[in-house]
C-alpha cells in the first residue's frame, strides 16, 4: 500500500495504516551510532577470541574454552557440517557484517564520499542481518553454564564478558541501522558530490 | 479500510526490497540500489512450501535421534532434545529448561504450523484475519534464530567438556539434523512473500 512519506519530529513513529507494521521512527544520528557500536564491536572481538571463555575443572582435570574452540570440536569429531554452521552464523558473520558496515559508513560519514561496490555490498549488509545468531549464541552459554555448574566447577574467563559486550554492541549497532535512513543518506552525500562538481 | 487507498501496483509501480525506492513496474534493476526488483518475489509460495516440507521431513530425526552422547567413567549415555530439557528440569534449573523447551521445542513446531497454514490461506482465498496473519508471519521471520539454542548448547558442551578419560561428549547426528530444521524454517519464512496476504483485497 502506497502511503506518503512522513515528516517526523524527534522520537514520534510512523505506522503502516494498514498492517500496523512499524515503518520508520526518527532517533539522532542513527548512522553515526551504528559506525561507533561497529568499531567497539572488533575490539571486543579480539578480546574474546584471545582469552579464555569459561573454564572447567575436575579432579584434576583442566579445560578451558575459547570462542573458535566451540566450532572447531564439532569439526575434531568429524560433523564437519555443523562446524562450518557454527563457525558461520557466529564468527564469520558477525565480523564480516562488522567489516561492511565500517566499509560503508566510515568514507560516508567522515570524508562525505562514497566507496566503489556500495551498493552491492549495502544490499548484502542488509540481507545477511538475520544469519549473525550471537545473540542466540549467548543465551546458549548461559544455558549450557547453568547445566554444567552441577556437573563441574565452572570458572567463567574474561573472554565472556568480552563477548557479552560485543553481543550488546553488535544488537545496538544493528538496531540503529536503518535502512530508509540510510539509503536517505547515500542519496544526499550523491547530490552534494553532483553540486561540488558543478561548482567546479 | 477506505476506498481511497492506493498500491504501488495500481500505479505501475515496484516496490524495491533492498532499499525501499519505488520503481516503474517495467524495470527489472532498482534505480538506486542496482538490486532486482519484482512486483512479488519469485515463486514465493513454491520455495516457501519445498522449504517447509524439507524441515518437516529433517524434524523427525532431530527428536528421534540423539544430539550428543556423553561418556563418565566409561559409561556411554545419549541424551535426546527432549531428555535433555528433563535433565535439566530435574537438576531444578526450571527458568533455562523452559527456555530450551521453548526454543527448540515450541517454536520449530508453532513456526511449521503457522507456515503451513499462511501457504494454505493463499490457496483457500481466504479473506479474513489479514492483519493478523500479517504479524504471525513477522513473527516467524523474528523468531526463527533462536531455536539455534540447542545446537550451540551442544557446541559448548562438546569443546569444553573433554576431561581426559573421566568425562567427553561427543555430538551425533541429531544435532545436525535440528540445525537443518531451524536453518530450513528460516529459508522458508524468509522465501515467503506478506504482500500476498493482502493482495485478495484488491480482486
Amino acid at each position: 500500500m502506497l502511503m506518503e512519506y512522513p515528516i517526523l519530529s524527534h522520537s514520534q513513529q510512523a505506522h503502516c495504516q494498514r498492517c500496523g507494521n512499524h515503518l520508520m521512527s526518527r532517533p539522532k544520528h542513527s548512522l553515526q551510532f551504528t559506525l561507533s557500536f561497529a568499531i567497539a564491536c572488533f575490539i571486543l572481538f579480539l578480546t574474546a577470541n584471545f582469552f579464555p571463555m569459561i573454564s572447567a575443572e575436575q579432579a584434576g582435570f583442566h579445560n578451558q574454552m575459547k570462542l573458535f574452540e566451540a566450532a572447531y570440536a564439532f569439526f575434531i569429531h568429524g560433523e564437519w557440517m555443523l562446524s562450518a554452521i557454527v563457525l558461520f552464523v557466529v564468527i564469520l558473520m558477525p565480523l564480516v557484517l562488522l567489516a561492511m558496515i565500517a566499509y560503508l559508513l566510515l568514507p560516508m560519514i567522515f570524508f562525505r564520499t562514497i566507496l566503489p561496490y556500495t551498493n552491492p555490498v549495502a544490499r548484502l549488509v542488509f540481507s545477511l542481518q538475520k544469519w549473525s545468531m550471537v545473540d542466540v549464541y549467548l543465551v546458549a552459554m548461559l544455558a549450557s553454564v547453568t547445566k554444567l555448574t552441577s556437573m563441574v566447577t565452572i570458572e567463567l574467563g574474561i573472554g565472556i564478558w568480552a563477548y557479552i559486550a560485543f553481543s550488546l554492541c553488535l544488537s545496538a549497532a544493528l538496531a540503529n541501522l536503518d535502512k530508509q535512513r540510510f539509503w536517505r543518506y547515500m542519496d544526499k552525500i550523491k547530490c552534494h558530490q553532483i553540486l561540488k562538481q558543478q561548482q567546479l | 479500510m477506505s476506498s481511497d487507498t492506493k498500491t504501488a501496483a495500481a500505479l505501475n509501480l515496484t516496490l524495491c526490497l533492498h532499499c525501499h525506492k519505488l520503481n516503474p513496474s517495467s524495470w527489472s534493476v532498482c534505480s538506486r540500489c542496482g538490486g532486482k526488483i519484482y512486483p512479488r518475489k519469485p515463486k514465493s509460495l513454491q520455495i516457501s512450501l519445498a522449504w517447509i516440507v524439507t524441515a518437516i521431513v529433517f524434524y523427525i530425526p532431530a527428536n528421534i535421534f540423539p544430539v550428543m552422547s556423553t561418556y563418565a567413567f566409561g559409561r556411554e549415555s545419549a541424551s535426546t532434545i527432549i531428555g535433555g530439557i528433563f535433565e535439566l528440569w530435574e537438576q531444578k534449573s526450571y527458568f533455562i529448561a523452559s527456555i530450551i523447551f521453548v526454543a527448540s521445542i515450541v517454536i520449530p513446531i508453532v513456526k511449521i504450523l503457522i507456515l503451513l497454514w499462511l501457504c494454505l490461506s493463499l490457496k483457500l482465498n481466504l479473506t479474513e484475519t489479514l492483519r493478523f496473519r500479517t504479524h504471525l508471519y513477522r513473527l516467524t521471520l523474528w523468531v526463527g534464530r533462536w531455536s539455534m539454542i540447542d545446537v550451540f548448547v551442544v557446541a559448548i558442551l562438546v569443546a569444553l567438556l573433554q576431561l581426559g578419560g573421566m568425562l567427553s561428549i561427543q555430538p551425533t547426528v541429531g544435532s545436525l539434523a535440528f540445525a537443518s530444521v531451524v536453518i530450513a524454517t528460516m529459508l522458508a519464512a524468509e522465501a515467503f512473500d506478506p504482500r500476498l496476504i493482502w493482495d485478495h483485497l484488491q480482486d
